[in-house]
């Protein structure tokens, strides 16, 4: 019996909005691109697959006489991967070590994607921190029943903040402290992207955009050249601003969504202080070889200034900054 | 008459068309989007249930919502034509929200919309709701053995099709339901063979080591210093992985894995040798797989944690959104594998996954390797690398029909099922209705002979028309209804299917012959032999004309006026019909037959009186309704023209200038020209009678005669008769004389 309920729409599902601006503005040239690729010497019609990967829109779009079987292998990939890192589902892994505070033999991914997490933590100075999820928890629980999070309650949940807590190995994951908790919102998105990328290029598959909220191109335009991506700044559309080859973009719009209804608390919270970023950007956005890292960073430099940001990218030379304002 | 022509024109097309689509067979099965939101909407939780106080949101597995009381689920709400076929007699789903409780027991259902026609009326619609209120303390959990429960079905007379389809879709949806979600300690039955891809156990995998590798049977990955040391290198690495590189050379070997699944037994008896086969074989459970790995170079598959708690912590296979972890348990080692050209490895384990982990040796599968780097004391980083393998498609037997289909052929079998049951349960009605259809064949085709004797015909008819009404109708209740012509054209829109048509035999065996005979002989087959409540309107005609009540001809000009009524009449329902079958339904009352045949005049004061009007109206002018109002009779006639054989004989004289026949006939259908016309002959064989008749039809008068004076041989006579003969005339024979 695998019945579940139906996800409703959880407060914790803040990071929506984000990924949605980025889409919106992507879906202009995938959709263009299929038009081209439907045009283009190959006669396979467009298959194109839209869905939702970890509470998000994603869709991913070929040309391919089997595009339905591959395309169901990237589904089933994606629920397996939901099945580690979703937030939503108290199956998870993720949730599983979160109730718990330690899960014995973890999915590989878990351990490869808290491994980019301790890099990234380590270049920003802990800026990064997926072990913010107890003070994001009492955010989103206080906003939602319409109060400001109680002072003392956010100190309690400060105190169990710090990646330093969380040890792992092959066999075990651990929390130092019971209450810690664990967000990879902020990652697991791009991971999944790189994920169902090497996926169908085990396939032999290249110029395809796989979209699950941040966006990683395998090849180029199949028409030639590279992806046009179109930005989105708080609803004004920067067309084409970002070309994609073989390079994944991520966007995070701090203010994009909020705790409360003023719209002042942005979901990016700097683990240093427990405050939403105090930094003015409206958009940020990274392109990496990888989507998990370009996610990782982008959420980062949220809470940075251009000038952090320009010295923590120095640990990442592959990785560049694209927009930011 | 340009309007009936128009008519007769219009729908001679729409018939074609229906008996063109009658061929194609489109089934249209249960709706694609589930319709239980919208009832539920409409429909408290209370009314279904009492204890219940709202639906939770619908499940995803299948259309059901989850029936709270606090909180707390008591139970599951669901449609029963959102989940089985409930396509009843109209063509159209009976729609019954129920609720099934955590023990497979109906807690509650409602009728929320039918459109079987006979279920329309008030107290049979009222009939229909307590008969599924009646389902509420039903226990599913024996109908889940085939043959079910065996409990009587209830049986309402006349509407058995509806009452089966009621009881058929709302046990097997229940059953659905209770088997998806468990209830009752109920379980989803084995997926049937022929619904998924199997392993070939016949094909032989090929001898060599390098054969195997070519065919794909068994998969390779190989990791040298120098990919690793890059991999660590890699921006999404930690900085210090690079730090801690491999210290050898670049293309040394940290690990060459091959992998394969042992369980399929080509490869079995392939790689393994006899006593290793059997031990494989006691290790390895029913329905579950073993996979090989074995591997060369410094980095083990194996790890070293599975020495403390039996896990390999290194290793884990992936198919579809499933992961599959191994224990040092369940996994036996070997140490060489004897094939020619095998490599020397270092560890080979066979790897036992058990049933439940639902591995599927025929679909893809990934082997992911963790390949970890200590930093330090305690830091380590991460790579996973994957082996991909899909057995190769000579091994595989591929499923002979999906899962969909199988249950399409499920559903099927459940409505010829059902089928064969009505119709084995009125196997003496048949045997009569069969009977019947024998004798008015045989007197159709030996008409000449019957009608020799004008007593016969007429006791004959007398006798058949009793029959028909007692038996065919009161008794059957096989009257055909206009009712059956709009279900039909409204499902052609929503996908005919045979299985809703043959559900009620006596109708079906009536419309079969219908159309036989409408080949045949046109309308008058049915109207005036097998209609019951045609037989009704002439039997009390023949009483009251018995009673010497006066009977009113009427006159030509209107009589053929008032025939284009019931053109108008089908035409309206026709076209209501296209728009909405259950308003077309409430209007399709115009036809009596419900209240004189399947009710036996039971019912509300309105229709009775309507039925009695027409019946008295039918003592002074013989089947009134029949000749302008049936709109069953007007779409039966718009077809008579395409008979292939004229039966009724006439003479040359024949309202040229003799009327007697005309005169005669019931439903005055013969014109004052003398032609019949067929839309409105019913086929009665009166004027049959009259044409063989010595003492009433003037030509056999005539000719008598003339034999009679052939034989007497008057000379004279002969002459005239000659001329008879040429003009063939009554009058002048008589001037001749």
């Amino acid at each position: 019996m695998n019945t579940r309920l139906k996800q409703g729409k959880a407060p914790m599902n803040a990071i929506d909005r984000r990924r949605f601006l980025t889409i919106s503005a992507a879906a202009v040239g995938v959709a263009g691109a299929g038009a081209l690729l439907g045009r283009n010497a190959t006669s396979q019609a467009l298959y194109r697959w839209e869905g939702v990967a970890l509470g998000t829109s994603a869709s991913i779009t070929l040309a391919h006489p089997e595009a339905e079987r591959i395309v169901a292998r990237a589904r089933a990939e994606i629920a397996r991967l939901e099945g580690v890192f979703s937030l939503y589902r108290a199956d998870s892994a993720l949730s599983r070590l979160n109730a718990a505070g330690k899960l014995e033999q973890p999915p590989f991914e878990l351990l490869e994607c808290l491994s980019l997490c301790g890099t990234v933590n380590a270049a920003t100075g802990g800026l990064f921190d997926p072990s913010v999820q107890p003070v994001w928890r009492l955010y989103a629980d206080s906003y939602d029943l319409g109060r400001v999070p109680d002072t003392a309650a956010l100190a309690a949940a400060q105190a169990l903040v710090g990646w330093g807590g969380v040890r792992m190995d092959a066999a075990r994951i651990s929390f130092a402290e019971p209450g810690m908790a664990l967000t990879l919102n902020g990652v697991a998105q791009g991971f999944i992207a790189d994920r169902v990328a090497t996926l169908l290029a085990s396939e032999g598959l290249s110029d395809i955009l796989v979209d699950t909220g941040e966006m990683r191109a395998l090849g180029g335009h199949p028409h030639g050249g590279a992806w046009p991506i179109s930005l989105d700044v708080e609803g004004q559309v920067l067309p084409n601003a970002v070309p994609l080859r073989n390079l994944a973009l991520a966007s995070s719009a701090p203010r994009g969504t909020t705790f409360d209804d003023a719209r002042t608390q942005g979901h990016i919270l700097n683990p240093a202080t427990g405050t939403p970023s105090a930094q003015p950007w409206r958009l940020v956005s990274v392109t990496a070889p990888q989507a998990a890292l370009a996610d990782a960073l982008s959420s980062a430099f949220c809470l940075m200034s251009r000038e952090e940001i320009a010295a923590a990218l120095t640990a990442f030379p592959s990785a560049r900054l694209v927009y930011l304002g | 008459m340009p309007l009936v022509r128009i008519v007769r024109g219009f729908a001679l097309g729409v018939f074609l068309a229906v008996s063109s689509v009658l061929f194609a067979l489109p089934a249209a099965a249960q709706a694609e989007v589930p319709q239980l939101p919208q009832f539920t909407a409409n429909f408290p939780a209370s009314s279904l249930v009492p204890e219940a106080d709202a639906y939770g949101p619908m499940l995803e597995d299948i259309p059901v919502m989850p029936l709270l009381r606090a909180g707390e689920i008591i139970g599951y709400a669901f449609l029963n034509s959102d989940i089985v076929s409930s396509i009843g007699y109209s063509s159209r789903p009976i729609d019954i929200l129920a609720a099934i409780s955590p023990d497979a027991v109906l807690m509650g259902a409602s009728m929320r919309r039918q459109s079987e026609p006979l279920l329309q009326s008030g107290s049979r619609a009222l009939d229909a709701r307590e008969l599924v209120q009646g389902y509420t303390g039903r226990d599913l959990k024996p109908e889940a053995v085939p043959g079910g429960s065996g409990i009587d079905r209830p049986y309402i007379s006349g509407i058995s099709t509806s009452v089966r389809v009621i009881e058929d879709s709302l046990v097997r949806a229940g059953l659905k339901v209770a088997f998806t979600l468990g209830l009752g300690g109920l379980e989803m039955p084995a997926r049937p063979e022929g619904t998924y891809d199997r392993v070939n156990p016949d094909v032989a995998a090929p001898e060599t080591w390098q054969e195997l590798l070519d065919a794909g049977l068994l998969q390779q990955l190989t990791l040298t210093v120098g990919t690793v040391n890059a991999a660590f290198a890699a921006p999404d690495q930690p900085p210090a992985a690079a730090e801690f590189p491999l210290k050898r050379a670049p293309d040394e070997l940290v690990i060459d894995l091959y992998a394969t699944v042992i369980s399929v037994p080509g490869m079995t008896s392939r790689m393994l040798r006899e006593i290793e086969q059997i031990d494989l074989a006691t290790m390895v459970e029913e329905g579950g797989s073993a996979i090989m790995i074995g591997a060369r170079g410094p980095y083990s598959w194996r790890g070293t944690a599975y020495r403390y708690d039996g896990q390999y912590d290194r290793i884990e296979l992936i198919q579809g959104d499933k992961t599959i972890r191994f224990n040092s348990r369940d996994q036996m080692s070997i140490y060489r594998i004897h094939v020619e050209g095998a490599p020397i490895l270092d560890e080979i384990g066979l790897l036992a996954i058990p049933a439940f982990a639902e591995f599927d040796p025929t679909k893809p599968w990934r082997l992911q390797l963790l390949v970890q780097r200590n930093m330090g004391a305690i830091d380590r980083a991460y790579l996973t690398y994957g082996l991909d393998f899909a057995l190769p498609s000579n091994f595989i037997i591929p499923a002979e029909m999906t899962v969909a289909q199988y249950e399409a052929a499920q559903e099927r079998a459940a409505k010829v099922a059902m089928r064969d049951s009505v119709w084995a349960a009125r196997t003496p009605e048949i045997a009569g209705l069969a009977a019947m259809l024998a004798v008015l064949t045989a007197a159709f085709f030996f008409q000449t002979y019957l009608t020799r004797s004008a007593r016969l015909t007429f006791w004959f008819r007398i006798a058949y028309l009793s029959t028909t009404l007692v038996f065919l109708g009161w008794y059957s209740n096989a009257q055909l209804s206009i009712v059956n012509l709009m279900a039909l054209l409204s499902s052609l829109r929503t996908g005919f299917e045979w299985d809703t048509f043959t559900m009620e035999p006596m109708t079906f065996i009536l419309w079969f012959s219908v159309a036989a005979a409408l080949i045949f002989w046109g309308r008058g087959a049915y109207c005036g032999w097998l209609c019951p409540f045609g037989a009704l309107q002439e039997l009390t005609n023949r009483l009251a004309k018995l009673l010497h009540i006066p009977q009113w001809t009427l006159p030509w000009g209107l009589n053929e006026r008032l025939w284009a009524v019931k053109y108008i009449i089908f035409l309206g329902l026709f076209g209501v019909t296209l728009t909405s079958l259950d308003t077309a339904i409430r209007y399709a009352e115009v036809e009596p037959f419900r209240t004189a045949i399947t009710l036996k005049f039971m019912r509300a004061w309105p229709f009775t009186l309507y039925l009695l009007v027409l019946l008295f109206i039918g003592l002074f002018v013989e089947r009134f309704y029949c000749r302008y109002l049936c709109p069953l009779g007007a779409a039966l006639a718009i077809p008579a023209r395409i008979r292939m054989f004229d039966w009724i004989k006439r003479y040359r004289e024949c309202g040229n200038p003799c009327q007697i026949c005309s005169n005669e006939c019931m439903v005055q259908s013969i014109h004052p020209t003398g032609e019949i016309n067929p839309n409105e002959c019913l086929s009665c064989l009166h004027c049959q009678v009259q044409y063989q008749s010595k003492t009433v039809c003037p030509v056999v008068i005539k000719q008598v005669k003339r034999r009679d004076k052939i034989a007497t041989g008057v000379h004279a006579v002969s002459a005239a008769i000659e001329r008879t003969q040429f003009t063939n005339h009554p009058h002048a024979v008589k001037v001749a004389e």
